[in-house]
């Protein structure tokens, strides 16, 4: 079987089916990081502009890497990033701000907590690349240089995000609690 | 159990459906077929799901925009008579004052955007408008200084139009510019065209959506009339509110481009100005209808009262909208800078 590599070798010739091929192999990976990113609706509003965007940048790949996958999840960071650049106000992005501003630690020790909603908040506090790298690792199951390659910054750099990020996480209040009580 | 396993309890949620696969590989051999020249139209009231077809890049979206919201019928002759500023309103009083006051330093304009991403994290966007008509865009002060270091000019045709439209606005003829702003993106509404001339706009979109849909393999939708009377005003104003206030985000401390901006604004008839109070600063608010945003929600663009910059733009839902839109919010900081400060990361 041909390398993503060697299949878009052969779409910089002109085959363009080769191209096909290389997303059709990521399609389901690639949508699924939109949907965790964005929500399944916005996923599926971006994703036709990740695969363009893809295409019209294959040249830039670089054909020393034989699996595509982390390139593509960092076209899709771009497009997402554009997307929500772009996006005008009136899109449902509700204000973390205020959120944030009624966060009480307490309702945590309550067993019925809400997982996702407890840790979406210690996220959020992340900065944003060491949110990127533990993304990429824990959810899209990339190694360290893998997610580093993504956000195209050096290995040591990611490794180094990726320790604040588990460290902050795991002194978050929000986690603290979420590790101390049964969780829905 | 430690912090990764939480994370990974967050990772299954609902993947886009086989038919968004399809629809997006679709996309992929349109643009292999024919690549898209981008056009960038800001997406104010514009969504895939209910126009029903899938997205093939922004040129798309600014034809079909037309057809996915009006389903109107066809005006004899646009209107396209610039309701006169009233003398009193407040944003043309601040409009003279912006453009009376002293030339501030620097040679550019920077905006700080802050919103919540759709996954709930915070997300601070930069833009830097140069007086030259560059726009440089970054996540961070590092990637924004990147990108001006590599000369990354975004600056798209769209972005000239709007920018030239607000100018001519603060400079000269308010009626003129305000046809350039109402069409910065298109004009398949016909705006200040004959009778004759707008029907051949409004026929040309119509036909460049139709050869879109059979590029896609889709049933090619029946014609639409061109929207008129109040359908036809709600559109026009949708433009002038859409592409004033992308104006306003991305070159806010360029004082001419907020000039004209004020003074474009306080042409649309569905606002509202209102004075308020934000953290002990004087502040205007500026309310469309909900009507002008395709009804589902209603925009409350709040500027500082003495240098009329953006402080917040915010998205209520409209009440009697079926699918009323969800609370929104954008915040904005802006100031003059030099080029040479944001390469050097000096923000």
């Amino acid at each position: 079987m041909s390398s993503d590599a060697e299949l878009i070798g052969r779409s910089l010739r002109g085959d363009t089916d080769a191209f096909v091929e290389v997303i059709s192999r990521h399609e389901t990976a690639i949508g699924n990081y939109l949907a965790r990113r964005v929500g399944r609706q916005a996923a599926e509003d971006v994703l036709g502009d990740v695969w363009v965007a893809a295409y019209e940048s294959r040249a830039t790949y670089d054909l020393s890497y034989p699996e595509a996958r982390p390139w593509l999840y960092g076209v899709a960071l771009n497009r997402l990033r554009r997307h929500w650049r772009s996006e005008p106000a009136e899109e449902p992005t509700p204000d973390l701000a205020r959120a944030a501003s009624d966060w009480d630690p307490w309702p945590a020790v309550d067993a019925r907590v809400d997982t996702q909603t407890l840790l979406r908040r210690a996220l959020a506090r992340l900065k944003p690349e060491e949110r990127e790298v533990l993304g990429l690792v824990a959810w899209e199951d990339l190694t360290v240089a893998e997610a580093g390659r993504v956000l195209d910054i050096p290995a040591g750099t990611a490794r180094r995000l990726l320790h604040q990020a588990r460290k902050a996480l795991r002194e978050a209040p929000e986690v603290v609690a979420l590790l101390q009580v049964p969780t829905t | 159990m430690d912090e990764m396993d939480l994370m990974k309890k967050l990772s299954d949620v609902p993947s886009p459906s086989p038919e968004a696969y399809d629809r997006a590989r679709t996309a992929l051999q349109t643009a292999m077929v024919e690549p898209v020249n981008t056009v960038v139209r800001p997406k104010r009231w514009f969504s895939w799901p209910r126009a029903s077809v899938a997205a093939v890049g922004a040129a798309a979206v600014a034809a079909a925009v037309v057809m996915g919201t009006t389903g109107g019928s066809v005006p004899a002759g646009p209107s396209t008579a610039a309701p006169p500023p009233v003398v009193e309103s407040p944003l043309v009083k601040l409009a003279s004052e912006v453009k009376a006051a002293a030339a501030l330093p620097g040679d550019s304009s920077l905006v700080i955007g802050t919103k919540t991403a759709p996954d709930n994290t915070p997300y601070v966007y930069y833009t830097v408008y140069t007086d030259k008509g560059q726009v440089f865009k970054g996540d961070s002060a590092k990637t924004l200084a990147a990108s001006v270091a590599k000369n990354d000019d975004q600056a798209h045709p769209y972005d000239a139009r709007v920018m030239a439209a607000a100018r001519q606005a603060a400079n000269g003829d308010l009626e003129k510019a305000r046809i350039a702003m109402i069409t910065a993106s298109n004009n398949a509404l016909g705006v200040g065209l004959s009778p004759a001339e707008a029907d051949k706009a409004w026929a040309d979109a119509q036909a460049e959506v139709a050869e879109m849909f059979r590029k896609l393999g889709k049933k090619v939708p029946d014609p639409k009339p061109r929207p008129t009377g109040e359908e036809l005003e709600n559109l026009i104003d949708n433009h002038l509110w859409s592409n004033t206030t992308y104006a306003l985000f991305v070159g806010a401390a360029n004082a001419e481009v907020r000039t004209g901006v004020l003074k474009l604004l306080s042409t649309i008839k569905a606002v509202t100005v209102a004075e308020t109070d934000v953290d002990g600063q004087r502040a205007l608010t500026i309310t469309t209808s909900p009507e002008i945003l395709g009804g589902d929600g209603a925009a409350v663009l709040t500027i500082n009262a003495d240098n009329g910059l953006p402080i917040r733009d915010e998205v209520f839902p409209a009440k009697n909208s079926p699918q009323p839109s969800k609370y929104a919010v954008v915040k904005y900081k802006s100031s003059r800078v030099t080029l040479a400060d944001v390469a050097a990361g000096k923000i």
